[in-house]
């Protein structure tokens, strides 16, 4: 497999009237054509402005992207213009978001509103785009898709929303689909169809998926790699069988330990993480997660650890792993 | 008003739920209702603005066509003074002066009677309501809801400078009252407009004049709206399939703002009619003897202990096309309302 995204060295900050915030602080990773990759951590991380910079969808200002390279392809992201950029998006990359009941407009017709995809990066007719989008409604899972394709977003339930917008995004077959907390809003058997849908639709059409999520179960079920992010910075990168097995990085440690296991001895009690993550307008010197990590010392108050390799195909940002 | 329906219990349960069976048992997909299918049904029950809907269809039909088809209507007789023959074409048109039979009472002649200048009052009306109508078509329907839906939207989407603009001249505008701008602009221009234009000119000063102090408000209304609308995820989600920002404000933004916008001039209007008619009762709308409710009714102030019918029916006629316009937008209003789903 190829590279289909690599990201180097990746900076967003906002400029806000409190200061300077640095939501993503050098984020480094790669993605290979097909494959799944998982973004763990929590809320306020740095997960959906990691996706939104690489889609170059943030407003700037009040944001600033800086970075090495983001190469999608062989292009920097970087350097495109945002013409360049609107031909790629939903066409070779696409996105799908946490809330179904609002990510569709509520005027338009389902199909009308996969179609549009459709007709601007495919340069097909209007019929041959609305056959298209019933195709894609089909495939997603909707029962009676040609008649359903004439049925406006109100009439769909939360689920069948999300996989309308599973198949918006899939619709021009892109390389590239950023899935950002895509099963959150949802029932817990609901969360599974869809995840089983995105990663069926994912082997057929050939799409990498970039999986953002803080669900540690959702990870393991889907992701071949994952990220594990931490106060904007990468703290853990790893294939998802080492990340449960040998977790590098106390906080990953830590993560694991505050969910419940089914394989865990009984009565055992989960360990919540003590205190809160750095405000990211008074980040710590050195490591980020150093106020809260049991195994702190000097040192980590001091400088920052580097994300370097610490096994075989497991990188991690920590002086004291394991 | 509706909301109470929805507060009975013995009956509000049951008229739903049969509303639901009866659309349960459609085919599926065979329903499919746009929202604004939706909500033009919900327009459709509520008696109120219905009726208010059609007496308003009624005022404009008949000022558009009633008052040419009057002045076909009636004897040719011989003017009192000058004995020279004259049809209904003269002395029922709005404008023509009659001394000799002021303040006449209804008849088969003057359907309502004369004012004090012997001006054939039905006639009159009927071009008073032209001239309101008018007034609100320009001033709400073109600079009201034009105006401010373009520098809403460009204030709400883009932000920056437009909006500081526009946040600047709004406060400027509410701090200055619209009426007392009006009676200004109205009062320092009013020879010029009549010079240039006739009889018409302080017509469309008045119409100019109201518009330019209403739309700031709707322009603040439509950029709100944009704003909140913009951060919706459906927007986001247009952006990352690649829809370039025109295209989000012409197939995103203005679909779902319209029924807003649609309530709000409507409400506009009232206020827009009422205006009109201060500014021509104060003297500084239209120039006699053209017509106007306003007008009509300054016209009528002196001779009120005497023949009240003259100041009586244009306020009676402009109360009603007030009336009628809030009900309508109140009714549209409530049919658009998200949270009166059924």
């Amino acid at each position: 497999m190829t590279d289909l995204l690599t990201v180097r060295d990746l900076h967003t900050t906002f400029h806000t009237r409190a200061g300077d915030v640095p939501a993503v602080n050098g984020v480094s990773f790669t993605m290979r054509e097909g494959e799944t990759l998982g973004i763990v951590g929590e809320s306020g991380s740095g997960k959906s402005v990691t996706a939104l910079s690489i889609m170059r969808l943030l407003p700037t200002p009040p944001a600033e992207i800086t970075g090495q390279e983001v190469l999608f392809a062989g292009q920097d992201l970087l350097e495109m213009s945002q013409d360049q950029l609107r031909a790629l998006r939903g066409n070779k990359m696409a996105m799908i978001f946490q809330d179904p009941m609002t990510s569709l407009n509520p005027v338009f017709k389902v199909g009308f509103q996969i179609a549009e995809s459709v007709r601007m990066h495919m340069n097909l007719g209007p019929r041959d785009s609305w056959n298209r989008a019933v195709e894609m409604l089909d495939k997603v899972g909707i029962p009676n898709a040609a008649r359903r394709a004439n049925d406006y977003p109100h009439e769909f339930s939360g689920g069948m929303r999300q996989r309308v917008m599973i198949a918006i995004a899939l619709s021009c077959n892109p390389s590239l689909l950023i899935a950002d907390e895509p099963t959150t809003a949802l029932d817990v058997t609901i969360q599974a169809q869809i995840l089983e849908l995105m990663r069926a639709l994912s082997k057929e059409f050939q799409t990498a998926v970039m999986l953002i999520t803080h669900d540690l179960g959702v990870i393991a079920g889907m992701a071949q790699q994952v990220l594990v992010m931490y106060a904007g910075r990468l703290v853990e990168a790893t294939d998802t069988r080492t990340l449960f097995a040998k977790p590098a990085h106390p906080y990953t440690q830590a993560l694991l330990h505050s969910i419940p296991r089914m394989d865990d001895a009984q009565n055992e009690r989960l360990q919540p993480i003590t205190g809160q993550p750095p405000d990211l307008l008074k980040m710590p010197v050195g490591c980020s997660f150093a106020p809260r990590c049991p195994k702190a010392q000097a040192r980590c108050q001091r400088e920052t650890p580097p994300l370097v390799e610490v096994g075989a195909g497991q990188r991690a940002a920590c002086f004291f792993p394991y | 008003m509706d909301t109470d329906r929805y507060l009975e219990p013995d009956t509000a349960p049951t008229q739903l739920t049969q509303e639901y069976l009866m659309e349960e048992s459609l085919e599926p997909g065979l329903h499919s209702t746009s929202p604004w299918r939706d909500s033009f049904r919900r327009f459709l029950r509520d008696k109120r603005a219905v009726g208010a809907l059609v007496l308003l269809a009624i005022f404009i039909l008949a000022s558009l066509f009633l008052l040419p088809i009057y002045e076909h209507i009636g004897p040719v007789i011989s003017e009192r003074h000058g004995f020279v023959h004259i049809g209904p074409a003269k002395y029922h048109s709005p404008t023509y002066v009659d001394n000799l039979v002021e303040n006449a009472p209804a008849s088969s002649l003057h359907w309502l009677g004369t004012n004090y200048a012997g001006q054939d009052i039905f006639a009159r009306l009927l071009a008073g309501i032209q001239v309101s109508l008018f007034v609100a078509v320009i001033v709400v329907g073109v600079m009201d809801v034009g105006l401010g839906i373009i520098f809403g939207v460009l204030a709400g989407y883009y932000g920056g400078i437009l909006d500081t603009l526009l946040a600047r001249f709004t406060d400027l505008i509410f701090a200055f009252p619209g009426l007392l701008f009006a009676v200004l602009v109205t009062g320092l221009f009013r020879q010029a407009a009549l010079d240039r234009f006739g009889n018409d000119g302080p017509l469309y000063l008045v119409a100019i004049t109201l518009g330019l102090t209403i739309w700031p408000q709707m322009a603040r209304y439509v950029r709100g709206q944009t704003l909140s609308l913009k951060e919706q995820q459906f927007i986001e989600a247009s952006r990352t399939i690649g829809t370039s920002s025109n295209q989000i404000i012409l197939r995103h933004i203005l679909p779902n703002i319209l029924s807003l916008i649609f309530v709000a001039a409507t409400l506009d209007i009232s206020g827009t009619i009422i205006n009109e008619g201060v500014l021509s009762l104060i003297g500084l709308g239209v120039q006699a003897p053209g017509s106007s409710l306003g007008l009509m009714i300054q016209e009528s102030l002196a001779n009120i202990p005497y023949f009240p019918m003259e100041a009586i029916l244009p306020s009676l006629t402009l109360t009603i096309i007030v009336l009628a316009f809030s009900f309508i937008g109140d009714g549209l209003r409530d049919a658009f309302d998200p949270r009166s789903k059924d």
